[in-house]
């Protein structure tokens, strides 16, 4: 709908402040970097970049100085006679990016820009994305399933829920104070408790957590409650503990690798503890 | 498998092939025939003298460019209809998807004597005088099925999603279907064509029953066995064949090259 591709049932999209509903994409300032990219296999890297200003007439000089510009920027200009199935993954979404870039949109849409990439390109292609855009100083758009890539990349993250907005704010913001409960669980992992008034949870992420094997001492900043380990997974830097708490409501712990309960296995029974100014209260 | 199955293999396959090719070779051959009679039947001897007088033949040489612009016209109409009709079934979901695609395969498996006694009484029924017309109409028709399904297997792998890129960068529709749509549809439409040409250009029942008092290059060869069997018949049907080996091997030298 921000491209123009479909129209809206109701409301109206403002781009800079014009009210562009009815605008067919060819008309609309707004480009976009598509899933897999829609390079297009019969023509260049550098004609593929072109495309843009020559669809809105630049003269060819200008059409030169412009590719030849972006194409430095996102580091392509070595590949510029090759045809897009001669590039790698990573080498093709900077090509997608180029051709968009090229025509300084008012917004950029990113269509899940990184989800056909390795995982390991993904991470320096993150980098990468973020540089290109603080350079460019154009709003960039990215929709994306991956919540850590969303955290990752994002100035302002809004998550969505069956069409609409569930919270909108800064990353740090939406993970440490999110809105609903469903905001919690969609972005990270989230242990939800009762909050003791019948109207309200507390959110404890799994790093909040620590586990001890004796009773809570008695320190009044802190609360605890017992519980039963399920399974542990080894995660490389951390371990991920799943436990049952006593009233039978699950929960995940995420521990240091060197935590002095690294050792624990499925079945004991320990405590669950928490700093009380922690955790965040949800109204439900 | 024993060497020596595996030898047999190899001589069964070779006579396959020898009697796949053979006729063919003798057409090459005897291009080359310097003939007694009016018959270019038996080998008298070499002679370059066909090939320097391919045209002498008046009568064949008419056959054979009405042959020729009957199947420019022919598939032209058909790869242009077939690719329209191909593009709309493959963006389109409407209910009478599976009557029109039936539609299209009918004329290939139905017996062609039928279609072309058909088309006949039909031309006679509306008093359409046949000739030129009438077979490029007839020729159209049956050509129409094989491009819109030769068409319709190559746009099973087109990506309509750089339609939707070209207009996101700027393009206007017209300029989209020039500069993206049309380049991804070249290639169906080149083999739809080349396709559509050589099934018209050695088309016999069809022109036989549709013609009127045109004479096309098979009915014109068909007659030959009365008259007349020129070295010249063996010439032409020599380029033919070169023309359809060398566009075979553009096609395989293009498809390695990718």
């Amino acid at each position: 709908m921000i491209a123009g591709f479909e129209r809206p049932s109701q409301g109206t999209i403002r781009l800079e402040g014009v009210d562009v509903t009815a605008t067919p994409p060819h008309r609309r300032n707004v480009n976009t970097v598509f899933q897999h990219y829609a390079l297009f296999p019969h023509l260049s890297v550098w004609d593929n970049v072109a495309f843009g200003p020559r669809s809105r007439r630049l003269a060819e000089p200008e059409v030169r100085r412009q590719v030849g510009e972006i194409l430095e920027r996102v580091r392509l200009s070595e590949l510029a006679a090759r045809r897009p199935g001669q590039l790698s993954g990573g080498q093709q979404q900077r090509a997608a990016l180029a051709r968009a870039l090229v025509n300084q949109p008012a917004a950029l849409l990113l269509d899940e820009p990184l989800s056909a990439l390795d995982p390991g390109l993904r991470s320096t292609l993150q980098e990468e994305l973020k540089r290109i855009q603080r350079e460019c100083g154009i709003s960039f758009l990215i929709v994306t399933h991956d919540q850590e890539e969303a955290l990752a990349l994002s100035d302002r993250l809004a998550v969505m829920n069956a069409g609409r907005i569930e919270q909108i704010g800064p990353p740090r913001q939406v993970y440490d104070a999110p809105s609903s409960s469903f905001v919690a669980r969609f972005i990270g992992r989230a242990n939800l408790l009762a909050g003791g008034d019948g109207r309200s949870q507390l959110l404890l992420r799994p790093e909040q957590l620590r586990l001890q094997a004796d009773p809570l001492p008695s320190d009044p900043a802190e609360q605890a409650v017992r519980a039963r380990v399920t399974a542990v997974t080894f995660q490389g830097p951390s371990l991920l503990v799943e436990l049952d708490a006593a009233d039978g409501s699950p929960l995940v712990v995420r521990l240091n690798r060197w935590d002095a309960m690294a050792s624990v296995r499925s079945g004991e029974s320990l405590w669950v503890v928490w700093q009380t100014a922690a955790a965040h209260r949800l109204t439900v | 498998m024993s060497r020596i199955a595996a030898r047999l293999l190899t001589l069964w396959a070779g006579l396959a092939y020898g009697l796949l090719f053979a006729p063919i070779v003798v057409i090459v051959l005897f291009s080359f025939n310097l003939p007694s009679g009016r018959f270019n039947l038996i080998w008298q001897g070499f002679t370059l003298e066909n090939w320097l007088h391919p045209f002498r033949d008046r009568a064949l040489t008419d056959a054979f460019l009405t042959s020729l612009s009957l199947a420019l016209a022919a598939s032209l109409i058909a790869t242009v209809l077939g690719g329209l009709m191909a593009i709309g079934l493959s963006r389109s979901q409407g209910r009478a998807h599976g009557a029109i695609e039936l539609l299209l395969v009918l004329p290939l498996t139905s017996p062609e004597i039928v279609l072309a006694a058909s088309l006949l009484n039909l031309f006679v029924q509306i008093n359409l005088p046949r000739g030129f017309g009438t077979l490029v109409l007839a020729h159209s028709l049956f050509c129409l099925s094989f491009a819109a399904l030769t068409m319709k297997a190559r746009l099973g792998g087109v990506d309509w999603s750089l339609e939707a890129a070209a207009q996101d960068l700027g393009a206007t529709p017209l300029r989209t279907f020039g500069q993206i749509t049309l380049p991804l549809l070249a290639p169906g439409l080149l083999a739809a064509f080349l396709l559509s040409f050589s099934l018209s250009l050695d088309d016999y029942i069809i022109s036989a029953f549709t013609a009127g008092q045109v004479i096309v290059f098979p009915l014109y060869i068909a007659g030959a066995f009365q008259r007349e069997i020129s070295p010249q018949i063996h010439v032409m049907a020599t380029m033919v064949l070169l023309v359809s080996i060398g566009l075979l091997g553009l096609g395989l030298g293009s498809k390695d090259g990718e």
